[in-house]
């Protein structure tokens, strides 16, 4: 197992030399989170076919003298461990994770945004080409999240979302963290392909109204072979390591 | 496996308004059904603390439902009673702020001149930015006179200023001193040298005119900037990669463009991206445009006050022809030339081949 864990940290994630398994292989950087973390698990599916992750604090200073504090710092590492859960059906991995963040002396028209100020802060910003952008936000004044269909892969591509944007969530209740998670993974669905489903038990959720507006509600967690191989087609991709 | 299943509900609200409010469901959209008469009078009682429920509500989801569903006084008050309620999260007064800019009143820029001074900048922040979409010369005089240390409420205080100015008939000597130095802002750069567009893709726009004007209009969420837009006429604007739809102040109708663009200092327009399929329309740029004696200065906004394109016209016989370049934070390089008379409007977009700026990547954790 030890060879195992440094012979996939080296091959798949960059990474050799002393390590801390929850830093550089789970790549969670802000402490301890109220979820169970199996090694040998998070191995076999970063090992598969899997995508990275760039996320983004959008207003964050060190020592939390920006619009973050703690613990909403750590509400995308528990998104992104429920999300690689509900990825792990389809065989799709989360990989290496970049975390950034946008200062606030230079995030200071990006406290509350709409679906087009969305756009302006993914043309302004992105994270390196090896990673699907996420940003995390504080204020969402029209949606839950925000995302490009289908997204491209070319982050210097204009006119259209080239990341996904998202609000950090109000609570910090283990259910509330659990629905971040379904939101991380619904607006990274959008952007490696998928879209509205027609079921609330999905992920990518449904139109109960017939109003062509999908809902996702806490439930929504399934995802089907036909979208884990839409999602694999996406060109951010990476074959197995 | 995580357990994802939601608990028993006895909250006695209907499925509608639990799935417009609960805190663990999400409108993919914003697009929320409007309301009924029963779910809106339990929503009103929710927000004002009379009805209790035992599920966890989110009060910014609540918020969005009410003013989707109905923009009456009552809403207006209970809005602005949550942007006053100092044990809401600062975030859901934000919104509360931010809302209250849908309802434009008189009531409406006091409720938000009351919370001017809240020390939560983002809070603040969001406070004048309301006031910008929808205040008057007494909402500009406050914002004269506030003072703040933080660069985010700074830069919306300008902004602001400047927008009411230019929605404002006041010839009060602040707000024509405001209304002169938007487009004059960066005059070095409107006045930049023209580049060689040699290998640039070119777009003309188009006018668009009837009942999907009004369509478009109907389908706006955010803010108009107080503008009562042009129901009838409006230009499909293609840039390449994205299409853009120009809404147009109502002052600018077929017959006297010229004379509505030329008659005073103002916002003439709003741009918003097409949506994508089942999504609504959201402003992306601010239009305001300066008449002087020889033509006219321009500038393109963001929404949170970053000039993009800027420029000037000059009055020819045939009417008047200008041209706006990127000036600020745009990848793509653009040059938009026009020609306006009363009768007609014309727009070509010349496109770069390649972006004219690098992203940035923020900071490395």
């Amino acid at each position: 197992m030890k060879t195992s864990l440094r012979a996939t940290a080296a091959s798949c994630l960059g990474v050799s030399g002393k390590l801390s398994v929850r830093r550089d292989v789970f790549g969670y950087i802000w402490g301890p989170m109220d979820r169970r973390l199996s090694v040998k698990t998070h191995l076999q599916r970063i090992r598969g076919t899997a995508f990275n992750l760039c996320v983004f604090l959008v207003g964050h200073d060190p020592g939390f003298g920006g619009w973050f504090d703690q613990d909403e710092a750590r509400q995308p590492q528990h998104a992104i461990d429920v999300m690689r859960e509900l990825y792990a059906q389809v065989g799709v991995g989360v990989r290496k994770i970049y975390w950034r963040y946008i200062p606030v002396a230079e995030a200071t028209g990006y406290f509350s945004l709409d679906g087009a100020e969305a756009t302006d802060l993914t043309e302004d910003f992105s994270g390196p080409n090896d990673g699907l952008d996420v940003f995390y936000v504080q204020l969402i004044t029209d949606a839950g999240g925000w995302s490009k269909r289908n997204g491209s892969c070319d982050k210097n591509k204009t006119g259209e979302r080239t990341g996904s944007v998202i609000e950090v969530q109000g609570s910090n209740s283990t259910a509330s963290l659990n629905f971040g998670g379904i939101l991380l993974a619904h607006e990274v669905g959008h952007y490696l392909g998928l879209a509205h489903a027609d079921t609330i038990t999905n992920v990518m959720g449904s139109d109960t109204d017939g109003d062509g507006i999908g809902t996702i509600n806490s439930t929504s967690v399934n995802l089907t072979t036909s979208q884990g191989n839409t999602m694999k087609g996406h060109c951010s991709i990476k074959s197995a390591c | 496996m995580t357990n994802f299943t939601i608990g028993p509900d006895n909250s006695g609200l209907s499925p509608t308004l639990l799935q417009a409010i609960s805190a663990t469901s999400l409108e993919v959209e914003l697009d929320l059904p409007r309301l009924a008469a029963q779910d809106l009078a339990d929503l009103k009682a929710i927000l004002k603390g009379e009805k209790r429920t035992n599920v966890p509500i989110s009060t910014k989801r609540a918020l969005n439902a009410l003013v989707r569903s109905e923009r009456s006084p009552e809403t207006r008050a209970i809005t602005a009673s949550i942007l006053s309620d100092s044990r809401q999260p600062n975030r859901v007064r934000s919104l509360a702020a931010l809302n209250l800019s849908l309802m434009p009143a008189p009531e409406t820029e006091r409720a938000l001149i009351q919370n001017l001074q809240e020390a939560n900048t983002q809070l603040q922040a969001s406070v004048v930015r309301s006031l910008g979409r929808i205040g008057t010369v007494q909402a500009f005089e406050q914002l004269q006179r506030l003072d703040t240390a933080s660069e985010l409420v700074r830069r919306q205080v300008a902004f602001a200023k400047q927008t009411i100015a230019y929605r404002s008939d006041s010839s009060a000597p602040d707000l024509q001193a405001e209304r002169t130095r938007l487009p004059l802002a960066q005059r070095d750069q409107l006045s930049a040298p023209a580049r060689s567009t040699t290998g640039w893709a070119t777009f003309s726009a188009k006018p668009v005119t009837g009942h999907p004007v009004q369509e478009k209009v109907r389908n706006i969420w955010g803010s108009t900037y107080g503008l009562t837009l042009n129901q009838t006429l409006g230009l499909e604007v293609d840039c390449g990669t994205a299409q853009h739809f120009l809404f147009l102040h109502e002052r600018l109708q077929q017959g006297r463009f010229l004379a509505g663009l030329r008659s005073r200092p103002s916002i003439i327009g709003l741009l918003a991206p097409e949506p994508e399929p089942e999504q609504h329309v959201t402003i992306r740029y601010v239009l305001l445009a300066n008449p002087s004696d020889q033509g006219l200065a321009l500038a393109v906004t963001r929404t949170n006050g970053d000039l993009v394109y800027g420029g000037d016209g000059t009055l020819t016989r045939a009417g008047l022809r200008f041209t706006l370049r990127d000036v600020g934070p745009t990848l793509t390089p653009t040059e938009i030339v026009g020609q306006v008379s009363d009768d007609e409007i014309q727009l070509t977009l010349r496109i770069g081949p390649e972006n004219s700026r690098p992203k940035r990547h923020g900071v490395a954790i």
